[in-house]
C-alpha cells in the first residue's frame, strides 16, 4: 500500500518538494504516518518572496476580517481536536490525552489572537513642544520566519503563527523534521480558512536548508525560533549579522524545591508530572 | 516518588491508560541513555528505572529514571537531558535550596512545594527564572500570559498572551504639527 505524500504550501499553491521524508511513529517504528515534501533553497526563497509581496496588503487587511479568519482557524482546530490529537500522538509519542490537550490549546491560541487583532491600541500624548502631538503606534514587522521544535507539534506553531498573523505579518513556517504531520494539517486549516495568497507559507525541509535560508534571507524581517541551544546560537549569530529581529526559546534545567513543610502528595505529583510526563520532553520539565 | 513511579505505565502513545509514551526517536533515546550512564559514572545513585523497555511493537520505550545522592555539579544536573530522567539534590535549608536552584546557566522555569507563605513569597521574588510555580509542576502553562525565561534559556521578548506584540510589532513614534 502506497503511503500518502503531503505537500508544501508556497505562494498560494500546494507543491511537491525536491525530495520527501518519512514520518515514523515512535510507538511503532513499522508504522509510517506518511511521506512529506522536503523543500530546497529555491522553493524556500519563492515562499519568502511571496510573503514579501503579500505583506503590504496584509498589513492593511481589515481588522474584523482578520479577526474572523483567526477565530475560524481556532474553531476548526477545536472541532477536529480528537482526530488531530491522534495524529500528533502518533507521530510525536506523547500520550493521546496529551496530544488532544495540546491541539485544544492550539485552537484556543488562535481564538485568543483573533481577539487581540481588535486590541492593537496605540497612544497619543502632548509633546513638550507646544502645539505638537505625539502618536505611538505598533506596526507589523513584515515577513516573519517561524522555526518550530518537535516536542509541541501543534501548540508552538500556533503560538507563533497566530500572533504573527494577528499583528499583520506574513509568515514562512518551517516545522520540525520529526513532526510534519500535525504541522501539515495546521497549515491546511490556515490556508482553507481563506488566507490571501502569500500571507501564509508552509515549507517543510531540513533545518540546514530551509531553516538556514529563512534565517539568512534579507527579506525576512523577524525570526521566531524554539529549539536547541546550539541551533539557537547559530540563528542569533546569523540574524544579528544582518540586524534582523529574532527571539529564541531554547532550553531549561528547571529546579523544583521541596521544603520539609510541603504537602507530600502535592510535591510527588508535581515532581512526577514535571519530570516524566510527555516523556520528559518539555523545555519546562523538572 | 519511587512508589508513584512504579505505577506509571510506559506504552504505546495511543493506547488507553498509557502514562508515558515513547521517546520521540532513536537519537533522543541514545541521548537519554547517555545521560543515565553519565549519572552512574559521576557517582549518582540510580534509585529506580532507566531501562529500555520492550512493548508489543518496536518503539523507543524508556522507563523513567530517578537519581538520588546527586550534586549540582554533575552533568545530569548542569545539562538539559530532555528525557524522563529526574535527579534529587539534598539541601540543608531553604536558603541552600534557593542557591542551588539559581545555580544553573538556564532560567526558564522553577518551582517550590511548600505550605509556607513566607518561603513561597521569597522564592517567587528571588528565583532567577522567567516562570515560577508554587505547588505546581514546573511544566504546564496558560496561553494568555507571557512565556519565557532568562539567562541561557531565552532571548528576546516573551511569547504568548498580550506580551507577544512586543516581538511581532515594531513601535513608530510620530510627531505632528498641524
Amino acid at each position: 500500500m502506497a503511503t500518502q505524500q503531503y505537500q508544501n504550501y508556497i505562494a498560494g499553491e500546494w507543491v511537491n518538494g525536491a525530495t520527501t521524508s518519512r514520518d515514523i511513529n515512535p510507538s511503532d517504528t513499522s508504522d509510517v504516518v506518511a511521506e512529506y515534501a522536503q523543500a530546497d533553497k529555491a522553493q524556500t526563497e519563492t515562499a519568502i518572496e511571496a510573503a514579501r509581496q503579500a505583506a503590504p496588503a496584509w498589513a492593511n487587511y481589515g481588522v474584523q476580517a482578520r479577526a474572523d479568519l483567526l477565530d475560524k482557524i481556532g474553531n476548526q482546530i477545536l472541532a477536529r481536536s480528537q482526530e488531530l490529537g491522534q495524529l500528533l500522538s502518533r507521530e510525536e509519542g506523547k500520550t493521546l490525552p496529551e496530544g488532544i490537550g495540546e491541539v485544544v490549546r492550539a485552537g484556543n491560541v488562535f481564538k485568543f489572537f483573533g481577539g487581540e487583532v481588535l486590541r492593537r491600541a496605540g497612544e497619543l500624548l502632548p509633546s513638550v513642544r507646544p502645539g505638537i502631538d505625539v502618536e505611538l503606534v505598533r506596526e507589523p514587522l513584515g515577513v516573519v520566519g517561524i522555526i518550530a521544535p518537535w516536542n509541541f507539534p501543534a501548540a508552538i506553531p500556533a503560538w507563533k503563527a497566530a500572533p504573527a498573523l494577528a499583528y499583520g505579518n506574513c509568515v514562512v513556517f518551517k516545522p520540525a523534521d520529526l513532526v510534519p504531520g500535525m504541522a501539515h494539517e495546521l497549515a491546511r486549516i490556515i490556508v482553507d480558512a481563506g488566507m490571501p495568497q502569500g500571507v501564509f507559507n508552509f515549507v517543510m525541509g531540513r533545518g540546514s536548508v530551509v531553516g538556514e535560508t529563512i534565517v539568512n534571507d534579507p527579506r525576512v524581517d523577524g525570526i521566531t525560533f524554539t529549539g536547541s541551544v546550539d541551533t539557537g546560537q547559530k540563528v542569533a549569530a546569523s540574524a544579528v549579522a544582518r540586524m534582523a529581529k529574532f527571539q529564541l526559546e531554547m532550553g531549561g534545567k528547571n529546579p523544583m524545591v521541596v521544603l520539609d513543610d510541603a504537602d507530600l502528595n502535592i510535591a510527588v505529583e508535581c515532581a512526577i508530572n514535571g519530570a516524566f510526563f510527555s516523556t520528559g520532553q518539555r523545555c519546562t520539565a523538572s | 516518588m519511587i512508589a508513584r513511579m512504579k505505577t506509571l505505565k510506559v506504552d504505546n502513545a495511543l493506547k488507553k491508560g498509557t502514562d508515558i509514551g515513547p521517546v520521540v526517536d532513536k537519537s533522543q533515546l541514545i541521548q537519554d541513555l547517555f545521560y543515565i550512564e553519565e549519572g552512574k559514572k559521576e557517582g549518582a545513585k540510580l534509585a529506580y528505572g532507566g531501562l529500555q523497555l520492550k512493548r508489543e511493537t518496536e518503539g523507543f520505550y524508556l522507563e523513567p529514571a530517578l537519581f538520588t545522592e546527586t550534586s549540582n555539579s554533575m552533568r545530569i544536573n548542569r545539562e538539559e537531558v530532555f528525557g524522563p530522567v529526574a535527579t534529587v539534590i539534598a539541601a540543608k535549608d531553604y536558603d541552600e535550596a534557593l542557591a542551588i536552584a539559581n545555580d544553573t546557566p538556564f532560567g526558564l522555569s522553577s518551582g517550590i512545594c511548600t505550605t509556607s507563605l513566607k518561603h513561597a513569597s521569597h522564592f517567587r521574588k528571588n528565583s532567577q527564572a522567567g516562570m515560577v510555580m508554587v505547588n505546581l509542576p514546573t511544566a504546564g502553562v496558560d496561553y494568555h500570559v507571557p512565556f519565557g525565561g532568562r539567562k541561557g534559556s531565552s532571548y528576546g521578548p516573551r511569547e504568548q498572551g498580550r506580551y507577544a506584540q512586543e516581538f511581532y510589532t515594531t513601535v513608530k513614534t510620530s510627531y505632528v504639527l498641524a
